[in-house]
């Protein structure tokens, strides 16, 4: 009997034994998978770690050498960072500037000018600027630094070359549309010679073609006028005379200018006055005028026969607001992003009249921003466009 | 017999101006820039000077100013005759001592010469 028993435990313990260790080994398998697993992680981070190394040099090194004049400053306005280009357009190529101090920078010669930029806590976006007998793009950004101190980002952009050739460009202009204006002249006053039998009688059909070429030469001078125009606003030499001036009162004088078109075209016009008397704005007059002109004249254009307009003139406690409604041909949505771009032609526009130049609401937006003011447009094609501006008192 | 001076570069305008004046009854003398108009004032009596702005050597306003600056020519009437139609050239003009600014390819050689009678009344 009792040797039944040992036989027994000695089977079942062997059992378990080799259950034990067969649960061991498992585990101990699966642990030493689980190392395996861990360092090849570990290797991978070290891997990475190593890359983000590389990758930092690079960008630093990218930085460092970078086209453009790159400045970190600290919360503090300490320089943490300035490359070589940076230095160069300072004029302090041979200086290190790491740590130095804008108000030590400030003491270089030539500089004295654009450090309140760079100190300055708001951003600047683009912004030109002289230094040094350059013409330099300035940005200055706030950049987050440890600890919720802010930094700046400095960007300069050496713009000298483009400027000068933006000027030179706009002089040949200038020059060859002066010259195309005495050439026109010339042609001009010819045929009223002619016309006028200055080189001998004309016959009928002499005179009719001689109507003809200079009625052609005259709808090319205000084509000549909005060149010269758009290119004096580039070049910036487009200058204002300001004077005290009485909106309403230029309002219908144009009203009144363009009375004999509205009654040919039978369109129906109404005039929303304001209420009370408008306060007179410092603006130039003519320039003004010719905004007020170019809507007006727009909206008569684009609108066919027995149409409708409205103007309105109303002011608030900030600003004056002019408006001019028409039922014309109005403006199809995918263009009305590029209404105001120079020589910007919508295709239903260009249908009715081929001669436009495409620079009047360039000029016009042009002048009414140079007032502080701003202008704008809602339209739906084949109802109307409604055109707006607004000036500061 | 009264004497016109045109001050304009541009021979084919110079030629049409000098044409219109000629079969109204006017004598006219042509210079063709600055330094030659300033001249021909001291050479012949002058009644009245046509003067373009944009000139070679030295500008229109440049010669207005010495015409006007000379006591033997200061009395002369000046009209200009140019292209730049911008307030601020007319304002030059008439400030440095012009009777009259036309601009080019706003008139007519009938409406020039019309000028150039009634300043000479």
């Amino acid at each position: 009997m009792l040797e039944a028993i040992y036989q027994f435990l000695a089977v079942f313990s062997l059992l378990v034994a080799y259950f034990l260790v067969y649960h061991y080994q498992r585990k101990i398998r699966a642990l030493k998978k689980e190392k395996a697993e861990i360092f090849r992680l570990l290797e991978k981070d070290e891997k990475k770690l190593e890359n983000f190394g590389v990758e930092k040099n690079k960008f630093y090194k990218i930085i460092l050498n970078f086209n453009e004049g790159i400045l970190i400053l600290g919360s503090k306005n300490n320089i943490s960072m300035a490359n070589s280009y940076a230095r160069e357009i300072l004029g302090v190529k041979s200086r290190d500037l790491n740590g130095m101090h804008l108000s030590e920078l400030e003491l270089f010669e030539g500089l004295k000018t654009i450090i309140p930029y760079f100190s300055s806590r708001r951003d600047v976006t683009k912004k030109e600027v002289r230094l040094r007998g350059l013409f330099i793009e300035l940005s200055v950004t706030r950049l987050p630094l440890e600890e919720n101190n802010n930094g700046s980002l400095i960007v300069m952009r050496d713009i000298t070359k483009e400027k000068t050739f933006e000027r030179e460009k706009n002089e040949f202009l200038l020059s060859t549309i002066h010259r195309l204006k005495t050439s026109m002249s010339s042609v001009k006053w010819l045929v009223k010679m002619f016309l006028s039998g200055d080189f001998g009688k004309l016959d009928k059909g002499q005179e009719a073609v001689m109507k003809k070429l200079y009625e052609r030469n005259e709808s090319v001078f205000p084509l000549i006028s909005d060149l010269l125009n758009a290119t004096k606003i580039e070049e910036g030499a487009y200058i204002y005379k300001k004077t005290s001036v009485d909106i309403q009162e230029l309002v219908q004088s144009s009203v009144a200018y363009f009375k004999d078109k509205i009654k040919s075209k039978k369109i129906k016009l109404e005039f929303k006055k304001p209420a009370h008397k408008l306060p007179k704005i410092m603006a130039d007059k003519e320039k003004i005028e010719s905004v007020v002109q170019n809507l007006f004249d727009n909206a008569l254009k684009y609108t066919p026969a027995k149409g409708k307009m409205s103007i309105s003139l109303e002011s608030s406690e900030k600003e004056i607001e002019f408006s001019i409604a028409d039922s014309g041909i109005g403006i199809p949505e995918y263009e009305q992003s590029k209404i105001f771009s120079k020589f910007f032609r919508a295709k239903n526009a260009n249908k009715i009249d081929t001669d436009g130049s495409g620079l009047g609401l360039f000029i016009a937006k042009k002048i009414i921003e140079d007032h502080k003011g701003s202008i704008g447009f809602e339209s739906k094609e084949g109802e109307g466009s409604r055109f707006y501006f607004t000036l500061p008192l | 017999m009264k004497n016109i001076l045109i001050i304009e570069d541009d021979e084919f305008l110079r030629s049409l101006i000098k044409k219109k004046l000629l079969s109204d009854g006017f004598d006219v003398i042509s210079a063709i820039d600055g330094e030659d108009g300033i001249r021909k004032t001291e050479e012949k009596k002058t009644d009245l000077i046509l003067l373009d702005l944009v000139l070679p050597t030295i500008d229109g306003f440049g010669v207005l100013a010495k015409i006007k600056g000379n006591p033997n020519t200061s009395s002369i009437p000046v009209i200009i005759l140019s292209n730049l139609s911008q307030k601020e050239d007319i304002d030059k003009g008439m400030k440095l001592g012009a009777t009259d600014y036309i601009i080019k390819a706003q008139s007519t050689p009938e409406e020039i010469v019309e000028k150039v009678k009634n300043t000479l009344k």
